[in-house]
């Protein structure tokens, strides 16, 4: 190993070999940092970069190892500053141009000329594999499965830049190989889940009045009153609330039957039965359970009948895993006792409640049995039981009133249920007893208007009179208050509502899909038709979005009012038509087996193939062209063949064999991993290329037939197929992903406001989704209309719904549906710089921190990301105690040296952007908990109490690194957009990691040039860009 | 605590496993086998109410360390350790066990975990070499050779299933066909990619390379896999846990995790745990006595408000109760050597010194169990930290796995043994 001296304290550049590797293939290595440059560091800047170690940099220790890309981005940021002329400082330095230009070519020259080598040998990207996203949309495609979920599934990727899309942070292991198996698996048997007999459509209505999501929160009962129940707009007091406190599902259900009910809570019992909420389908507040399997818990209910005669007995238990399959019940009757042994893990049968013990007569028949009271019992003990007994309540039947059941049940059209909060947590309600028995396509129609409430209040204070409250909605005390005398108005205004579907009946974000949104109107009921795609056994949910979503047990005073009253939705009932068969059998089942026949096996398909061995062939041929993004080499074919026919000669099944065989080439090497070889693309590469980039997924068939046909080089091909690729739905993968990516967009639910400070925000769950919607809209149409890249600075428009619109305080919109505003000059709110969703993944929900924005806006929006801190320096510690801003907290870190050089160009964007709070929204002051000049106190959007404090006022003013002075964040956008092409330049290389797999290094920048020279005349327009990416030699070689 | 934490248990149907139960295999009088358990609570402690004033054997117990007093001569306390050249605040959990650097940086590659090393030694041994936890977040403490992380179990409900519901005949069979398909799909795909690792080039290779090596690791541990299958699973008396879906139940969360990593221990279903206690994503607490608290990880950027420290020092402090209340079931069970906490490495701390500034020094570390000499404050230079890698060879060494070195560390700990 050679050493360079490059000084007399005899200081090393070590010259690296790459161990192990050379053994593979020559290996590049980068040259002795030659003498020249040695002397140039020693004589201008080892006096403060030596072992002073200033701005962290110490060239005495810095090797020279271009192959750790570290340490070459170090010599980079070396060579910029001297470029930029920033270092060495004009004040302290006798160095002329001549020397300065020559050491900087050399450097360059080096550097690139190091990179470009390296590329000669392996390309610039090395080879990767798909990463979790891009695997679960190529199954999404293949399969016809929009609304696969697998990703999930698989563990996290690497990330290089944010971007899970470079070869050497894709790491594989046994993790990774054991989850393919599994979820391929998976997705295969999903596409054979359907029912072989083509099912008919059919048209049912569900009632809101029969839905107990539609009542209460279930469980929580006593408080949760945010339900009425409607006979036009009357309201119906069988359901309605007294005085005394109600209990929804109690009476909703009864009511069903027409029987006699008694529930735990009247029975007599022995043993300490612990009190349960937990399966929804109980009756009353809640029922009893125990797991013990001793003999001393008992419960006895006994009922006293209308008049004798043969009941049918109904026990309610819930049902399901984990409860004990041999209870002991016993019945008292007529003729005696009868004892039965129930197994509780079953489902009830009636209404998803009951399970019918049979039927018994009660009551003598003799002719003074009208005067004597008609007795029956039914008891049970956990004697000998396994699992959790469950005791809830026992209904008695009369066998005439059975069969009159169905017209006394059936509830009238007007009647509806009105809801008066908005959905959630802890609230989820909808159309529960509607589950769709396929996957596929349904109409599903709502009826429902909007309406207002009035109440008046009482408050229980012990024994004392009730007290009322006229005026309850901003009265922070806690009194508990009661309604009273409710009243139901048509509502002062439409209220928009989000429909969407879950397979649970708690859905939790990940298990909610969107099907649509409607407007309820206030004047009379409308019925509001949607196309629903839906999973097998998915539910209807509901969001009456405009509602606030109490996120503290709230009483009834804190819910929060308009001026005439409460806002709420009255629903009338859900009616599903389907499924809508459209294909038949299924695309995904013929992308699997073509037109092989099928026939039922459980849940799934089977088919059937009469020639199982030449069916493989036909199908496996088929199947690897399709997912295989290159021809098929006939070893490759041959090797998976012969697979399938060792399964079948082992005598598995057709269907069996093809899913293994298939869960083999998803899990080949060939399949996950992008290859090519170092130089130009072959136009199999290129159409992946492009095909990932755009659509985050596997070539479409244009574009596998244009690479087969060798005619996707042609650029004016390249250019028709990157406008196709972009009108195609699938582009809106590409923007979502982008964006995640590139601004961490997916952080956005990462921290939640606070709710003290931020109570406007406490649960806002409209707010959060509309903002991540402008984002993507807005770039979205940044492609569509190549609006220039400026518009990541500044822009005079934004997309927003009435949500949006009012956090930035832009009138006239209204409603859920987005639209295209147009923003005033002084608007603050244009450009993705200073958009809700940007401002909010920068602040952590307590605070916002200009340090923390000014670093994004260095690494995401100007392309030059600052070192990170020295450890020694202790970090600036929020403090929201009201006594010292964070302006002046950074004054005095900023004192200290070694911060100064990074914070004068960090803390410029950062305090810019201070204006904008930890949702984005404008303020002028900060707000405190420890005092401030203004004490606010009230209720926030959920019902949530709060005080704060309006604390100093902002001053969003300051100096950039190069001296120009600004006051606020429009002046600070003006001077960004002095330089466009910086902005430019930064969008680009965020794209070409994006689009190519590979950071955008050194010796990239002629290319990236050359780009936004070819982009110039659309004024950077950002459609252009992507042509011209995808155009360039970075796009099209390996 | 007792009362609550048996209404609890009641409420939850966790049967409490008292009198003490005997261990698996401890009849038979021979060495018990050492086990670790790694607990990241992802916002770590308030520093003052955490680290102790004083140091060595004779140390004042700290505020929080009061908690789990009744364990004092079970435990040591660090100060002045971390990870050299982690930073990245929040990001740094996945580092907790790997020490890697920099885990912020655009070029950060994770590394193998503490856990998985001394899986990959004593893991064949028991039927899951290691098991990865975590409550109310996806993430992991565990990653491989390869520096993937390993997912996790994220209920307590699916580790009592996994452990202990022994599946009928046919369920059995079912999972040995598809442990032997899984087996001959591999044995088609690593023969395709030794086609194709002779076409690329090098620096490609490499990545083919660590390919076909994930394959044969995958292969190894569906063999062993499919050894188990067919051995019976143990039997306990515990019934499931009811694991509760709403994410403000942590705290019963976390006591169920206990209860069924005690258990794991108790049975030898494995010997190495890791349990990633996500405070961050967990929106507010409900603490035993019925009372709730909301906004975990906004109380944590306290901005050095009475209000919120006081709410969060709640918090903290029903955390290490919990701790308190783990040791003490360990401790709990017999072996024939000791007890079970003598036998089992517990190492509790955080990836952050301080969550309301972000940094990632001066970490909050106890070790307890595992026959260390405890009973200590080791206290190291606050301004030139000790690698925190140096216990973790400690406790490679304690495991009987000769390894000198481990990710960043310098040496073992003095003062342990």
């Amino acid at each position: 190993m050679r050493a360079t001296t490059l000084t007399s304290i005899s200081v090393q550049f070590t010259l690296i070999i790459a161990l192990g590797l050379e053994l593979l293939a020559p290996v590049c290595q980068a040259e002795d940092l030659p003498d020249t440059l040695t002397a140039f560091f020693e004589n201008h800047c080892v006096d403060c970069h030596g072992n002073a170690g200033e701005g962290g940099l110490n060239l005495l220790s810095l090797e020279w190892k271009l192959e750790d890309p570290h340490n070459s981005s170090i010599w980079v940021k070396i060579h910029d500053r001297i470029e930029s002329n920033e270092m060495p400082p004009k004040e302290d330095s006798h160095l002329n141009e001549v020397d300065r230009s020559a050491a900087l070519k050399d450097l360059a020259s080096r550097i690139a000329q190091y990179q470009k080598q390296k590329y000669n040998q392996n390309g610039r990207a090395v080879s990767r594999r798909v990463n979790r996203f891009e695997y679960e949309n190529i199954l999404r495609d293949l399969l016809h499965d929009p609304q696969l979920k697998i990703a999930d599934q698989l563990p996290l990727d690497g990330e290089v830049h944010g971007f899970a899309k470079v070869g050497e942070a894709l790491d594989v292991s046994h993790v990774q190989v054991d989850a393919y198996l599994d979820v391929a698996e998976f997705a295969l048997r999903r596409a054979l889940e359907f029912p072989a007999k083509q099912p008919k459509p059919t048209t049912h209505r569900y009632y809101a009045r029969e839905e107990n999501r539609m009542w209460a929160g279930n469980g929580n009962g006593g408080w949760a009153r945010f339900s009425l129940a409607l006979e036009g707009l009357n309201i119906n007091e069988k359901y309605s609330f007294d005085q005394k406190g109600f209990d929804p599902s109690k009476k909703a259900r009864s009511i069903q039957f027409p029987g006699t009910t008694v529930d735990d809570t009247e029975a007599e019992r022995t043993g300490n039965w612990r009190k349960s909420t937990r399966r929804s389908n109980h009756i009353g507040s809640h029922y009893l359970a125990t797991d013990k399997g001793n003999g001393r818990y008992e419960i006895t209910w006994k009922a006293s009948l209308p008049k004798p005669g043969t009941y049918e007995v109904r026990v309610s238990f819930g049902g399901g895993e984990g409860l004990a399959r041999k209870v002991p019940y016993r019945v008292r009757h007529t003729g005696g006792e009868t004892l039965l042994t129930i197994d509780q893990s079953q489902k009830p049968n009636i209404q998803d409640l009951w399970f019918s013990l049979g039927r018994f007569n009660f009551g003598s028949s003799d002719t003074d049995s009208k005067t004597k009271p008609v007795v029956a019992e039914v008891s049970l003990s956990n004697k000998d039981v396994k699992g959790w007994v469950i005791a809830d309540a026992v209904q008695f039947v009369h066998v005439d009133d059975l069969n009159k059941k169905g017209e006394k049940t059936e509830p009238q059209e007007e009647a509806s249920t009105a809801i008066f909060r908005g959905a959630y947590t802890p609230f989820y309600y909808g159309f529960d007893k509607f589950k769709a028995p396929v996957r596929g396509n349904y109409k599903i129609r709502l009826k429902a208007r909007s309406v207002l409430r009035q109440t008046d209040y009482v408050d229980w204070e012990g024994e004392k009179k009730p007290r009322h409250y006229p005026n309850l909605v901003l009265d922070a005390t806690r009194r508990y208050p009661t309604p009273v005398n409710d009243r139901i108005f048509p509502g002062d205004r439409s209220e928009p509502v989000k429909v969407y579907s879950s397979t649970l009946s708690e859905p939790n974000t990940q298990s909610m899909l969107p099907i649509g949104i409607f407007e309820a109107p206030p004047e009379a009921p409308g019925i509001f038709e949607l196309a629903a795609f839906l999973e097998k056994g998915a539910m209807v949910k509901l969001d009456c979005m405009r509602l606030p979503s109490p996120m503290v047990p709230a009483m009834p005073h804190t819910i929060r009012k308009t001026d005439g009253g409460y806002p709420g939705v009255a629903f009338h009932w859900l009616e599903v038509e389907g499924p809508i068969v459209q294909d038949w059998p299924p695309a995904s089942y013929r992308a699997l087996f073509g037109d092989v026949p099928f026939k039922q096996a459980g849940r799934h398909v089977e088919a059937i193939s009469e020639q199982p061995m030449k069916d493989a062939g036909k199908l496996l041929a088929a199947f690897m062209d399709r997912v295989y993004r290159r021809p098929v080499a006939e070893a490759e074919f041959n090797r998976f063949l012969g697979y399938a026919k060792q399964l079948l000669k082992e005598g598995k099944s057709f269907t069996k064999t093809m899913i293994a065989t298939y869960s083999a080439v998803l899990a080949s090497p060939e399949f996950l991993f992008h290859c090519s070889q170092p130089g130009e693309l072959d136009s199999f590469a290129l159409a992946e290329r492009l095909a990932f980039f755009l659509g985050e997924s596997m070539p479409d068939k244009q574009l596998r037939k244009l690479a087969r046909q060798g005619r996707l080089r042609d650029p004016a091909t390249l250019r028709t197929e990157v406008d196709r690729l972009l009108e195609k739905p699938e582009a809106e993968r590409f923007v979502k992903e982008f964006l995640n990516a590139w601004l961490k967009l997916d952080e956005i639910n990462d921290t939640d406001p606070d709710r003290e400070l931020y109570p406007e925000y406490a649960g806002d769950w409209w707010l959060v989704n509309s903002m991540i919607k402008e984002s993507r809209l807005f770039f979205a149409d940044l492609i569509a209309g190549d609006l220039p890249a400026r518009n990541v600075i500044d822009a005079d428009h934004t997309f927003a719904d009435e949500r949006l619109a009012r956090h930035y305080n832009i009138h006239g919109v209204s409603g859920p549906a987005f639209q295209r505003v147009t923003l005033s000059e002084k608007s603050p709110y244009g450009g993705i710089l200073t958009q809700a969703a940007v401002m909010k993944v920068t602040a952590n929900g307590t605070v916002t921190s200009p340090v923390l924005r000014g670093v994004y806006v260095m690494e995401k929006i100007l392309g030059d990301p600052p070192s990170p801190p020295p450890p020694s320096v202790p970090a600036v510690e929020p403090d929201i105690r009201g006594a010292s801003t964070i302006r002046e907290l950074l004054k005095k870190h900023r004192k200290n040296s070694s911060c100064a050089s990074c914070h004068q160009k960090i803390d410029p964007p950062g305090f810019a952007l201070e204006n904008f709070d930890v949702m984005g929204r404008w303020r002028e002051s900060y707000r405190s908990l420890g005092g401030g000049s203004e004490r606010v106190e009230g209720l926030g959007r959920s019902g949530n109490e709060f005080v704060h404090y309006i604390g100093n006022e902002v001053d969003a003013s300051g100096v950039t690194s190069r001296g120009e002075s600004f006051v606020d964040i429009l002046e600070f956008k003006k001077l960004l957009l002095q330089d466009e092409e910086t902005i430019a330049r930064n969008l680009t290389e965020q794209l070409l990691v994006y689009a190519t797999g590979a950071p955008v290094d050194f010796a990239d920048r002629e290319a990236v040039s050359a780009i936004l020279a070819k982009s110039r005349e659309s004024e950077f327009g950002v459609r252009t860009l992507i042509h011209e990416i995808v155009q360039s030699p970075l796009f099209l070689r390996k | 605590m007792e009362t609550s934490r048996r209404k609890f248990l009641q409420a939850t149907g966790v049967s409490l496993s008292l009198p003490v139960l005997e261990s698996f295999g401890a009849a038979s009088g021979r060495t018990s086998p050492k086990r670790m358990i790694a607990i990241n609570q992802d916002l770590g402690f308030i520093p003052k109410n955490f680290f102790p004033k004083t140091s060595g054997k004779e140390y004042r117990l700290s505020p929080y360390l009061e908690k789990i007093a009744a364990h004092r001569e079970q435990f040591t306390v660090f100060s002045g350790l971390s990870h050299p050249g982690v930073d990245g605040g929040h990001r740094a959990d996945k580092t907790f066990l790997t020490a890697a650097p920099h885990p912020g940086r655009a070029s950060f590659r994770n590394s193998i975990s503490l856990d998985q090393v001394m899986a990959n030694e004593v893991g064949h041994e028991t039927r899951f070499r290691s098991l990865s936890l975590a409550i109310n977040d996806v993430r992991s403490l565990s990653y491989t050779q390869a520096g993937v992380e390993i997912p996790t179990i994220r209920s307590a409900a699916e580790m009592y299933k996994k452990m202990f519901l022994q599946g009928d005949r046919k369920a059995m069979e079912a999972q040995l066909v598809r442990l032997r398909e899984k087996g001959s799909i591999l044995d088609v795909v690593l023969g395709q990619s030794s086609n194709l690792s002779k076409r690329v080039s090098a620096s490609d290779r490499r990545r083919i390379d660590q390919f076909q090596t994930a394959v044969r690791s995958l292969e190894q541990r569906l063999a062993e896999a499919k050894a188990w299958e067919t051995r019976p699973k143990p039997k306990v008396s515990d019934a499931m846990p009811e694991y509760p879906s709403d994410k403000k139940e942590f705290f019963g969360m976390i006591r169920m995790m206990n209860d069924m990593s005690r258990l794991a221990f108790q049975t030898d279903s494995t010997r190495i745990i890791t349990l990633f206690l996500g405070s961050v994503r967990t929106p507010g607490v409900n603490f035993d006595d019925g009372r709730s608290l909301g906004g975990y990880h906004n109380l944590s950027h306290h901005g050095k408000d009475e209000t919120k420290l006081k709410q969060l020092e709640e918090i903290e402090i029903a955390q290490m109760e919990l701790f308190g209340e783990l040791l003490r079931e360990l401790q709990q069970v017999e072996e024939a050597d000791g007890s079970l906490l003598d036998n089992t490495m517990v190492l509790y701390g955080c990836h952050m010194g301080d969550a309301n500034i972000h940094n990632n020094l001066n970490l909050p570390i106890i070790l307890a169990g595992g026959g260390f000499r405890h009973g200590q404050h080791l206290a190291f230079n606050p301004h030139n930290n000790t690698p925190l890698c140096n216990v973790f060879v400690s406790m490679l060494q304690r495991m009987q796995i000769e390894l000198d070195h481990f990710s960043s560390s310098t040496g073992t700990l003095t003062g342990l043994t």
